[in-house]
This record gives structure tokens, sequence and C-alpha cells, in this order.
């Protein structure tokens, strides 16, 4: 059963999708209807995905694979399979898409299409993070480009151009990560599937093993903020103006990220893995620049971008910890890291509608939104570490495993978080101070109750996975 | 009478031929009913040549097997969906159609010759009949001075190449005419003597293929050309003339030249550069997809370089899946249409997709699959492709090959930007049944190929 | 049972925050302060029965071991709560009289789950449960505050010092691969980086007490509400830093470098804080300064080798939480102004209200100093003179200021408020010292009624007043060198770091450069190509001409 079931949880966002793309729209031309169906979808199979989860037991290492025939693929199959991380990511991104389906409400726009994209997304990004051998591992990596590039181009705007550059930017990730699978599956005499468990047992040697573990360790940083290859996303993210489609872009690192989990440490040769302390300072340098970038910024969204990513690499500084231990608790992190990433954006966003209409600064505009200001507030310091959801204890883990490693670069890793809490609770400040307030203002609306609701139940998912990460599992 | 069902399929072509013919001499007949007499024709030559035709057949200056007899279908398919989509154009500009038809019919004879040739000068007159074909499809309908000029400049080319081919049948003799025999009868050749008819056939496919540097003429014919005849000259021949070169290359060209591999590599690149860098020079979308083509013909002949024993399934495939995209953005391309002009302009076709969803969404996947992305069969296609040169270990070819495609994305993102992104400037014409149709079936067919690419093997 | 004192707590907090009827507030409020002087009675009774047990409960595993939370019931323990337990209670008991709060019952519960946070901290024996407990007492302690202005600084001091306590405990638990705090010691002698580590502490527990030059977050309390910033220093961060610092003094004490810089800064903290207390005439700063200057007395207590925490030294805590009581009391007589000259001399009967704080305030000071001396052995003559005569020369200027200000007779100041129908706080503020020390101190009774007596002779003598001119005072009223500390040293240079960053990094070096240059690159090649591709029949001749010269040069290199 677990196997078609995994199945299941990646075809149906697929399926989903083409009736969202049927779905009537409303008269007012909000795609109501069709948002309506992707919640109804996504829901279904976040219920699937802590179904898969009970089967799979907590103490059990991954589900039996699934196989879907493609003779394409070496072996003749795309081959699937589950483990707590794994399902951990996908169902937090599911969560993820959900709340940024919730935030699409009063958003104008083609959403139909961005709506349709973004199960799409859903379904690509499933296939990736339960894919059991490398060719399936690839054909998803690639993938998830497509849907974000669309949802991206959809906004409008100067957006249509950094699609484009969104598109070609990581295709040159995908095209090294394509060169190094071919040249890996070239090397076997026989055409056989090369689960991503076993992938240690390839046995390359010499300048053909740099090619082609430069090639992987390329791609996977190509979708990562590092500096400078963070540019891409930094300039897709002052563009957006939907917060689906920013909840997606943002959530499209995490398959780099993943690239190492799934691939580090043990399958690097020497010579690239040589290579890791000067790719840990360029990772906290950028930790760094973020932070300082952070907190100069005026913008709400950009500092949110630059929290947002500070963290990622905060748990790409903990897979590249020479540990394996490690694994779960950046799983149970970022299960709440981007719960909060996505709640916060949810609100960001209407804050950052509403205060289109203030003649000034936005500053002040929490005290005309009580709901709004409460649930930022709790989802600040959610966010920024304090013992309200699992991101405390989890990040204490992964922190102490980087100071273990090296202790200049776990200090400044702290740093930055440090720097990130306090741009973020700045920011609760200045827009809870109602000193700031103009008289006179326009109305201001505060968030709607649906969101208000959907904020609340984050928080107590929030709660929960602070107590007990995987509470919902029996 | 076996011998008359073996050439059942032929004369139901030369019928067609004599039937239009007929109808233009005797009849009071619209563009629909020359259309229809052709189409009648085709059908029954497929289904004759599938039903009857034997191995045996036409031996030894042709060989029919399970691989020509499916070239020859593809092809009958492509242009009766050609034709199909063309009439409109017909009856919606109110041309002539009666020597659009006959050409057509004779286009198909020739892919259908060339495919199963085994004799080099069969495969010559193909070939020059096919530059014939393609002369008089530029010549008659040039329209505008500029069309004149390069159904010139096309002409005298062609003729350039055909007196090359010419003079290496003359090197070769009678006796060597025979592909088989071809390579024998060069033992003891001097290198010139050899160079020269290996230029001869080398070239003449080269340009017909348009193949680097010899593929001036293919984007210059496309973009200007009526929409029909553009279709043609991208879609036609080209699975026939590859049959055909695969079969001069495996049995003539690659046993007497040592380093035509070497050469094809060469060519190969050169075709890749240069249509990824042509496919963006231009916001002509015929000129986009010409470029795209230029990349694709310059994989094919890396692959060639690659496996040089026999006629590669990677390249065959590969050329199928792009004939099959590029019929569905053909038929894509019947269906931009404003106030009756046919668009070919990026820059009239913004905001197509808000306008007729199902057709950009159509678009979106023949590219997809031009690019080589997965799960599409355009993925297997490059896949296979880059397979192949890596089991070789032309690591730097692959690397090449893949890399060129990363140049050829802009080109489809400025389309995917232009009909899914712009806004909507114009009101786009009501779309044909029959081009929803027709997109629906080669979706139809992707998607089985999605599902079950065996099905490539048993084409 | 600690533990079950500490259920009760957590359920009384929590049924507090249950939504009722207005009307209702009151009655809640008397029920919370009844439910909590029993438990504080059967917390008393359980430590003097000496009854020890701990209770455990797992929260979770890791690598290193389970993370337990752990309520130990030691007479260590009940010790370090029970000063605490006694401030929440008078705080209630002041909550109850005083109509400061629109919603007694909310304010009744946070100070509740701030006590049970405490207790949980003052537990702790592992570094998740202490590092959990530090945050989420700051996290209440920022409800606590509640007014923006002053919580913002408040928030991201005390973030940055508890992101100092998480990096070191993290690293320690990396390093020894345990969770358990006992094994610091351990650490110091054979673990890496102990400087790294002695620093971190440092600042964190510095920014924590609010000692010198990190203390200007603590005057931002000034805009908070009165009854709310007296509880502050007693049930809030700078108590918090009072108890970590004792979990942590065994391994600080350690180093030579602690040892010097933490004496130099009580001093410099003592120093300031006296000055504070008495050239600055807000009230609210006034209180925080003297709260400084007690923190600053109790650290060096604690960093005492031989320190242990007793009676004397909670009645210390309790002691500062009363003398913060009746400056309370004494902004509540005088007109509510923080400004101190304001208040109305000349009014009798406000004037009467005012010396009877000052007797409340005597008898707070008597308990203290009685408290004070017994344990004053540990920091020797010097530390303790210092205190005693900086303490009570700025608490009897004070005064001074109050009573004698004859200069502003403003109408608006005869309705000030009179000392009505609450004798009760300050009869049982009396009442509880009067006992606590005749209990405790039995034998030190003579010294607290001379320090009274030097009080009241300090408030006389008008030492400082005839020391300093009046205008420079005024001046000195807005001068806080420390204010824009954090502006000056931090938050502008990150900012313009980022700014200079944002545009060198992203803007110049990236858009500007890397990728204006592949644009351009590619541009160079598209109209490279197009020119290249430009019709006419020269550009079929050489491409044709290519072909044959790439066959020719293969013909060529075979023959060769």
């Amino acid at each position: 059963m677990a196997e078609y079931l995994l199945l299941i949880v990646i075809l149906l966002p697929f399926i989903g999708g083409l009736f969202v793309a049927a779905s009537h729209n409303g008269d007012d031309g909000v795609s109501r209807n069709a948002a309506n169906v992707a919640v109804w979808v996504v829901c279904c199979n976040i219920l699937l995905i802590l179904k898969l989860f009970s089967l799979l037991g907590v103490d059990q290492n991954g589900l039996q694979t699934a196989y879907l025939p493609w003779v394409v693929a070496p072996g003749g199959l795309l081959s699937f399979c589950a483990d707590i991380l794994s399902l951990m990511i996908v169902l937090s991104i599911h969560i993820a898409v959900l709340i940024g389906v919730f935030s699409l409400r009063d958003s104008c726009g083609s959403q139909k299409g961005v709506l349709f994209f973004s199960q799409l997304f859903l379904c690509i990004t499933s296939g990736f993070f339960l894919a059991a051998d490398l060719f399936t591992f690839y054909v998803f990596f690639v993938l998830m480009i497509v849907p974000l590039f669309m949802q991206i181009g959809f906004c409008g705007g100067a957006g249509r151009k950094t699609a484009t550059r969104f598109f070609l930017y990581n295709a040159w990730g995908a095209f090294l990560l394509l060169m190094s699978v071919v040249a890996i599956y070239a090397l076997q005499d026989q055409k056989a599937t090369i689960y991503i468990e076993n992938i240690s047992e390839i046995k390359l040697s010499g300048n053909f093993a740099i090619f082609v573990w430069s090639g992987v360790f390329l791609a996977f940083v190509l979708r990562l903020p590092v500096w400078p290859f963070h540019y891409w996303i930094s300039s897709v993210n002052t563009v957006i103006k939907n917060p689906l489609v920013f909840t997606s872009v943002n959530l499209m690192p995490i398959s780099g990220l993943y690239g190492f989990i799934r691939f580090w440490p043990a399958v690097l040769p020497e010579e690239i893995a040589a290579l890791v302390p000067v790719f840990e300072v360029l990772c906290v340098m950028t930790m760094l620049y973020l932070a300082f970038s952070g907190y100069s910024s005026t913008g709400l969204r950009d500092k949110l971008f630059s929290y947002i990513f500070i963290y990622y690499l905060l748990y790409l500084l903990g897979v590249f910890s020479p540990t394996d231990v490690l694994k779960q608790n950046i799983a149970y992190s970022l299960f709440a890291f981007l719960l909060v990433a996505s709640g916060l954006i949810m609100i960001v966003f209407h804050i950052d509608k509403e205060s289109e209409k203030l003649q000034n600064s936005a500053n002040g505009i929490l005290c005309l939104q009580p709901k709004a200001a409460f649930s930022y507030a709790i989802l600040i310091l959610a966010g920024v570490g304090f013992p309200v959801s699992a991101l405390f204890w989890n990040n204490f883990v992964i922190v102490s495993e980087i100071l273990n490693t090296n202790v200049g670069i776990g200090s400044i890793a702290v740093f930055t978080m440090l720097l990130a809490a306090i741009f973020l609770l700045q920011n609760l400040y200045d827009l809870r101070d109602k000193s700031c307030m103009l008289p006179g203002q326009e109305k201001i609306y505060d968030i709607d109750n649906l969101r208000f609701v959907v904020s609340t139940i984050v928080m107590i998912v929030l709660f929960l996975s602070f107590i007990k990460p995987l509470w919902f599992v029996y | 009478m076996d011998e008359i069902f073996n050439v059942l399929s032929l004369i139901s072509l030369l019928l067609g031929m004599l039937g239009v013919t007929i109808q233009r001499v005797w009849g009071e007949c619209s563009a629909k009913d020359y259309f229809f007499t052709a189409r009648v024709a085709i059908v029954a030559s497929v289904v004759f040549s599938l039903l009857f035709q034997e191995s045996a057949f036409g031996a030894p200056y042709f060989a029919i097997n399970e691989q020509t007899l499916s070239v020859y279908a593809l092809t009958s398919v492509m242009v009766y969906i050609w034709l199909s989509l063309s009439l409109k154009w017909f009856v919606s500009e109110n041309l002539p159609s009666c020597l659009f038809c006959f050409l057509a019919l004779v286009a198909l004879l020739c892919c259908r010759v060339l495919a199963a040739a085994q004799n080099l000068m069969i495969i010559f007159a193909a070939l020059a009949v096919l530059m014939l074909i393609n002369y008089l499809f530029l010549y008659l309908s040039q329209q505008t001075e500029e069309l004149h000029n390069i159904s010139s400049r096309y002409g005298l080319s062609a003729l350039l190449f055909v007196f090359v081919a010419g003079i290496a049948l003359y090197l070769l003799t009678p006796k060597g005419w025979n592909l088989a025999q071809a390579a024998d009868m060069t033992i003891g050749w001097g290198l010139f003597k050899t160079y020269v008819v290996v230029a001869g056939f080398l070239f003449v496919f080269m340009f017909m293929l348009a193949i680097a540097p010899l593929h001036f003429w293919f984007a210059d014919t496309i973009a200007p050309a009526v929409l029909p005849v553009a279709a043609y000259l991208s879609l036609v021949p080209q699975l026939s003339l590859w049959t055909a070169f695969g079969n001069v290359h495996h049995q003539f060209l690659q046993p007497i030249m040592n380093n035509i591999n070497d050469l094809y590599v060469l060519f190969g690149v050169l075709s890749i550069l240069a249509g990824a860098v042509g496919a963006n020079t231009s916001r002509n979308l015929r000129k986009i997809f010409a470029g795209c083509g230029v990349y694709c013909f310059g994989v094919i002949l890396l692959v060639f370089a690659a496996l040089p024993d026999k006629m590669p399934f990677d390249s065959h495939a590969y050329i199928q899946i792009y004939l099959l995209s590029m019929m569905g953005i053909y038929t894509v391309f019947y269906a931009f249409k404003c106030r009756g002009d046919y668009l070919y302009n990026l820059n009239m076709i913004g905001g197509f997709a808000r306008a007729r969803p199902f057709v950009a969404g159509a678009m979106l996947l023949f590219m997809a699959s031009l690019a080589g992305l997965a799960p599409m069969p355009g993925f297997y296609g490059i896949w296979f492709a880059l397979e192949g040169l890596a089991n070789r270990d032309f690591y730097v070819l692959m690397f090449v090959t893949a890399g060129c495609l990363m140049f050829l994305l802009p080109a489809y993102l400025q389309i995917v930007k232009a009909v899914c992104f712009m806004p909507r400037k114009d009101n786009f014409d009501r779309t044909d049944n029959n081009i929803y149709f027709y997109l629906t079936l080669i979706l139809a067919l992707m998607l089985g190929l999605i599902c079950k690419p065996q099905f490539l093997q048993m084409l | 049972m600690i533990a079950n004192i500490v259920i009760c707590l957590l359920a009384l907090g929590f049924l507090s925050l249950w939504k009722l009827r207005r009307r209702y507030d009151n009655a809640v409020a008397t029920v919370s302060l009844l439910l909590l002087g029993a438990l504080l009675f059967y917390f008393v009774r359980n430590w003097h029965a000496g009854v020890e047990n701990t209770f455990l409960l797992l929260w979770d595993s890791s690598a290193s071991g389970d993370i337990k939370i752990s309520i130990n019931s030691s007479p260590q323990i009940y010790n370090i709560i029970f000063p605490f337990f006694t401030i929440v209670v008078l705080a209630l008991f002041n909550n109850l009289l005083f109509r400061f709060e629109k919603q007694r019952k909310l304010f009744s519960a946070l100070i509740i789950l701030i006590l049970s946070s405490f207790i949980l901290l003052i537990s702790g024996d592992n570094f998740v449960q202490v590092v959990t407990f530090v945050f989420v007492i700051d996290i209440l302690s920022q409800v606590l505050v509640q007014d923006i202005y002053a919580g913002r600084r408040y928030g991201i001091y005390n973030l940055a010092a508890d992101m100092g306590l998480f990096l070191i405990f993290a690293l320690m638990r990396g390093k020894l691969d345990s969770l358990d705090m006992t094994s610091l010691v351990e650490y110091y002698n054979n673990g890496k980086y102990q400087n790294l580590i002695v620093i971190v502490m440092m600042l964190s527990l510095f920014i924590k007490f609010g000692f010198f030059i990190f203390h200007s977050y603590l005057l931002d309390l000034k805009s908070a509400k009165f009854h709310r910033l007296i509880l502050i220093p007693y049930m809030s961060t700078p108590a918090v830093a009072l108890i970590l610092f004792v979990k942590l003094k065994a391994y600080l004490v350690e180093s030579a470098l602690f040892c010097g810089v933490f004496n130099a800064v009580l001093v410099l903290t003592l120093i300031w804080g006296a000055a504070g207390a008495v050239v600055i005439k807000n009230l609210k700063e006034k209180a925080l300064y003297f709260s400084m200057m007690i923190m600053a007395l109790l650290a060096r207590l604690a960093a005492e080798k031989e320190f242990v925490w007793n009676v004397s030294f909670s009645l210390l805590l309790i002691c500062g939480f009363c003398f913060n009581c009746c400056l309370y009391y004494l902004h509540y007589y005088t007109n509510r102004n923080n400004t101190i000259v304001l208040s109305a001399g000349q009014n009798g009967k406000n004037l009467m209200s005012i010396y009877i704080v000052a007797g409340v305030l005597a008898c707070v000071m008597a308990a203290f100093y009685s408290a004070l001396l017994k344990v004053y052995p540990m920091v020797g003559y010097g530390w303790f003179w210092s205190f005693v005569l900086l303490f009570m020369l700025a608490a009897a200027n004070m005064f001074t200021q109050v009573l004698k200000d004859e200069r502003n007779k403003d109408e608006s100041l005869l309705s000030c408020k009179t000392l009505d129908y609450r004798p009760l706080p300050f009869l049982t503020l009396m009442l509880v010292l009067s006992v606590g020390v005749v209990y405790v101190h039995s034998t030190e009774i003579v010294f607290a009624i001379s320090s009274v007596l030097m009080f009241i002779f300090l408030l006389w003598l008008k030492p400082i007043e005839r020391l300093i001119k009046d205008d420079y005072y005024n001046n000195l009223q807005n001068a806080d060198f420390f204010s824009g500390f954090y502006d000056i040293i931090i938050a502008r240079p990150i900012k313009f770091i980022g700014r200079i960053l944002t545009l060198m990094v992203d803007f110049v070096f990236l858009e500007k450069t890397l990728v204006s240059t592949v644009m351009l690159s590619a541009a160079i090649v598209v109209r490279g190509f197009r020119q290249i591709s430009r019709e006419g029949a020269v550009r079929y001749v050489l491409f044709i001409l290519t072909a044959f010269l790439v066959l020719a040069f293969y013909f060529l290199r075979s023959k060769i």
C-alpha cells in the first residue's frame, strides 16, 4: 500500500493542477474557484503524507521503494522512496504552498496560471524529494525550474525579465548535473538503476572523479544563495509581488540543500572534500553579507529574504559538518522554519499591500492590525529561535555541531543569526510603533479571519513541533 | 500479381498526381478538391505499402525493411497533416493549390525513394528532384522581391551541389553506383579523387540537411516563405534525408575516408553553435525554430560520429522526436492568426496564451520537448545522444552539445515570454477545429511516447 | 515538592488568562493572591521539612543524551526560589491594592508564569533547560514591559545576551557531547576556547545584569509603566543574570580575565548607578539606577568562592524590590509625575503621605543593611562601606529633592493624591521586613536602627545639594552618554556596511560588472552572428567556400 500511496502523493498535485486549470473563473476575475480546488488538493495530499508517516514508522529508515516504469530511465524505472527527512520536507513544502494559496486570496493578476503551476511545482518537488535513484533525482531536479519560471513570469512587470534570468541560471545547474549523471551512467557496464543510498559505491578515479563530483557539487551550489550565486534569487525576490510565488521561489534552495544532504559527505572524493573549508568560509561570508544587507534594508520583503537565506545557509553548514546525526535535526528544524517563513510571507505581503495606502512608511501599521500584529509577533519569535517551535532545540544541536567542527565559522553563523533576529525584531517594533502613525490615514484592513485562523493553526503546529517534532505520527 | 501489389503504393501516389492534374485541366475544382485527392492518395499509398510491401521488392536498387517503411509512414503522416493544415491557408488566401498538391505528392515519392534507395544514382536523382521541389515551392509562392532573390540564390547553390555530386557520380562510374559495392570501387584510388567523391555526396546531403556551414539557405528561405512552404521545408524531407544519409554514410563514406568522423565532429559542432546562436539573433519565429533545427541536425551528426558502425537508434529516435515536436510547433503557427494574417514575429503574438490557452500550452510542451526537458520525448532524444557520446568517451563533445542547448534556451524563453507573459495586444482569429484536432493528436502521440518510449523503437 | 508547586503555578497562570467578564477581575486577582500565598506557605513548610526529591520529565532524545526537564527539591534550590516567590506575592498584593492594570488577572497571570519559569530555570541542570527558560523569561518580560519604546532596546539587548548563551552552551555541548551543566569546570580545565567562552559568557551576563556600558536598555524602561518597571530588575532579566551567574560561576571564577574585568565593571556600575540616582530627577530612572547599584552588590557577593545563597542574600533581593515599591508609592503620591521636582511639598496631606513613605523606606533600608551586614565579610569592608555610603547618600538626596523643593507651586498640583485609604501596603511592608530582620538578623538590629538614623541625618544634612548647583543638575538630565552606544557602535556601522555591501556586491560587482559582461558578451556574439547571417549572395559563397576549405584542410592533413 505504501508504494501506491507514495506515487499518489507525487501525482495527486498534478491531477489537481489539471482541475485547477479546468476550473471556472469567478465573475470578479478572481480565481476563487481555482484557489478552492488547489486548497482541497493540497489538503488531501497532506493527509496522505501523514498517512505515509504512520506507515513509515518513526524508527524505520525508509519506505519500501515504489516504481514508475519508464523505459528511458536506466533500469527502465523511476524509483521513489521515503524516509523521515524527505517526508518532513515534502510535508512542510505542502503546508508552505497551502499557506501561500491562502495568502493569494486578495492578490490580483493571473492567479489561475500561478495556481496551476504551484500544483505542478508540488508534484515535481514531491518527486524530487522522494526520488530513490540518481536518474529520477536528476529528472525532477531539472523540472523544478519550469513551474517557478512560469509563476515568476505570471507576476508581470519586471518579473518577465527576471524569469528568464532565473530559468537560465538554474538551467546551468541542471546542465552540470546532467553532465555528471550521464557520465556516471556511461561508466556502468549495463544499464542499471543507481540508488542514491548506494551512490558511494560508484568508484571514480582521478580527473574523471573531479569532473563528475564538481558537476554535482556546483549543480547544488547554484541552487543555494551562496555568494556570488545568490544574486539570481535576490533579484527575483525583489520583483515578485505575489505571495504564493514568493513562497515557491524561496522553497527552491531546499533542492540544493537536499542534494547536499543526500550526497554529502560519503561520496565526494578527497579532491573536492579538501575544498570544504573554503566553501564553508564562503557560506559564512554570504551569511554575514545577507545579515548586513537585511539589517540595512528598509523593505519588509528584503529583510524576510535575508532571514530566510541566512537559515538555509546555516542548514548547509550543518550538512557540511562531518556527522550524519544532524539529518534528523535538520529535517525537524527545516519543517518548523518553512512553516514560519511561509506564515511570515503571508503576513508581510498583507502588510505591504496595506502600507501602500499610507503616505509615509509602514511604521506603526500593526497598531491598526491587531490580528496581524499578534500573528507576526509570534511568528517572528518562533523564527528568531525562541523556544516556541522545533527550530529552537534543533538549531541548538546544528549550531553545536558546526561549532564542534569549526568554532570560528560557528561563531560567525550565530552572529548572523543574531543579526537576522535583531533586524526582524526591530522591524516588528517599528511596525508597532504608534508614534509613527500619521492621523487621518486611509482605512487600513487587518488580515481576514481565514488567514488569522491559518496563522493560528501554524502557531499551534509550531508549538506542538516544539514539544515533539513528530507529534502527528501514530 | 505480387509485383502489382508491391507497387500499389507507388501507383497510388502516381494516381494522385494524375488525379490532381486531371482536376486542374478538366475540372472547375476548388482548393479543397485538390487537397482531398492528394490526401486520399497519401492514405492509400501508406496503407498499401504497410500491407503489401515486401523486402525483396526492387532489389538491388531498393532495400525495403521495417525502418524504411516506418520512415515512409511517418513522412506520409506528416505530409498528410501538413496538407490538411495548409488547405486553410489556400482557402483564406484564395490561391491556386493544384501545383502545390502535385509537388507535395512528388516530394513524398522522392522521400520514399530516398529512404529505401541503395543506388547512388537513384539517391542523387531523388535529391535533385527534392532540390527542384524546394526551389519550385519558393519560386511559385514568391510574394516579395526578397523571396525572389532568395529562391534564385537557393537555386544556384543547389545547382552547384548537384554539379559536385554529379562529378562524384561520374567518377564512380555506373558500376560503383550500387551502394554495397561503391566503397570497393574506390580501393586503390588516389586521395584527391576520394575526397572529390566524398565532397560530392557529403556536401549535397549537408546542403539539404542544413548542416553548418551549408545551413545558410535554411533560415533564409523559411523566414520569408509562406507558411505552408516553410512548414514543408522544416518537416517533410528531413526524415528521409537522414535515413538516406545514414545509408550512404555507413556503406560508402565511412569505409572510404578514415577521418570522416572528425569531419562530422567539426561540422556537427559548427551546426550546434550556429543553430544555438542563430536562434537568438532574430525575433522571427520561423528563424528561431530554424536555428533549433540546425542545432538538432548538428547533434545528430555528432551521434553519427560517435557511432560509426551502424545507423544509430539514438539519432533515429532524436530526429523522429524533433520532427514530432516541430510538427506541433508548425501546427501552432497555423493558429497564430490575426485578421486573416499569419503571424510570425514575437512582437505580434504577445498575450496569445490568454486568448488561446490550449494552443499556447501545447506550444509550451512542444518547446519543452525541443529543449530536452524531462519527461518530454525530446529529453530522451538528447539523453540518448549524450549517452552515446559519453559511452565513447566523447566527454568534450557531450559538454559542447549540452552547453549549446543552454545557449538555445534564451530563444525558447523569449517565445514563452511573448506568448504567456506579455499583455494581450490584439484579438486573435478563431482557431480552426482542425488545428485543435491535430494538436490533440500530436499531444496524444507525445503522451504516448512519454509513457511508452518503446514506441519509438517500433517506429 | 517544588514540582507540585510549579504545576499549580502553571495551572493558576493559565487559568487566570481565561477570558472572563470584567466584574470577575478583582475576584480572580484576589483568588490568585490567596492561592499564591498558600503555595508560598506550602513551599516554606516543605523547605523547612527538608523534603528532597527530583522530578524528571523526558522531553526529547539526542545523540548527546536525553533532554529532561528536571525540578530538584533541594535546600539550595528552595533558598534561591524563595526571594522570587516572595517578590511575586508582594507584587500580586500591590496589584490588588492599586488599580494600575486594566485587567488585574492578566497581570497576575503574567507574573505567576514568570515565577514558574524562574523556578524551572533555577532547577535546571542541563544546558537546554537553562537556555530554554532564559528565553521564555525574556519573552514574558517583553510582555511585562509592554511599552514599544521601552521594549525595543530591551528586547534586542536581551536577545544578544541570549544568543551569547546559546553560542557557549552549544559549543560546550558539542565539545563535551553532553548536556549536563555539572561538567562546566571539567570543560574549563580540559576543553578548548576557554577565553572565547569566558568573554561571551561575561558579555551576556553583563548585558543581562544591565551593568555599566550595557545599562542603557534598562534606562529605556522609563517609558514603561512604573508598577511594571519596579518588577523588572527583580523578576526579569537582571534577576535571570544573577541566577545564571550563580550557575556558571564555577566556570567563570576559574578565569583570571573574568575576575579582573568583573571587578572593574562592578565598581563602575556602582559609581555610575549612584551618580545616576543622585543626579537624575526622573523617579523611574532613579529606581533603575538604584537597582543597578543593588545588582552590582548582589553580583559581587555571588562572585565570592564561599558564597552560598542563604536567607540573608534572599532578603537583600526582597529589600531591593521593596525599595522599588517605595519609589513607586512616592511616585503615586506625587501626582504620578515622573519628575521628582514637580512633587508638591506644600500640600499638608500629601506631605504626610510622603513622610510615611520615607518611614517605610527607612525600614526597608534598615532591613537591607542588616542583611548586608550578615554577608559583608565575603566582600570586604571597602565594598561594604562604599556601597552603604553611596546608597544612603543617593536615597537621602532623593528625599531632600522631594521634600524641600519649593519652586514648583503650580495650581494643578493642588489636586495631589493624599494618603487616603491605603496604609495597608506600607504597614504590610513594615511588618514583613521588621519580622524578617528580627527573625533572621536579631543580632544586627542595632546596626539596622543606626542606619535609619544615619539616613535621617543625611536627609537633614543635604550634602549633595550643597555640593552640586541646580543648573548643573538640569544640564545633566538628558545627557545619557550611553543611550547612543548601541546606535553608534553597532547599529549604524552595520547599516553602513550593509548598504555599502549591497551597493558594491549586488549592484556594482554582480549587476553592473558580472551580469552586464555576460550580457554584453552574448550581445556581441549575437550581433556578430547577425552580421555573418546578413542576406546576400556573398555570404552564400563564403559559407560554401568554408565547407570546401575544411575538406581541403583534411585532405592536406591526410596527405601529410
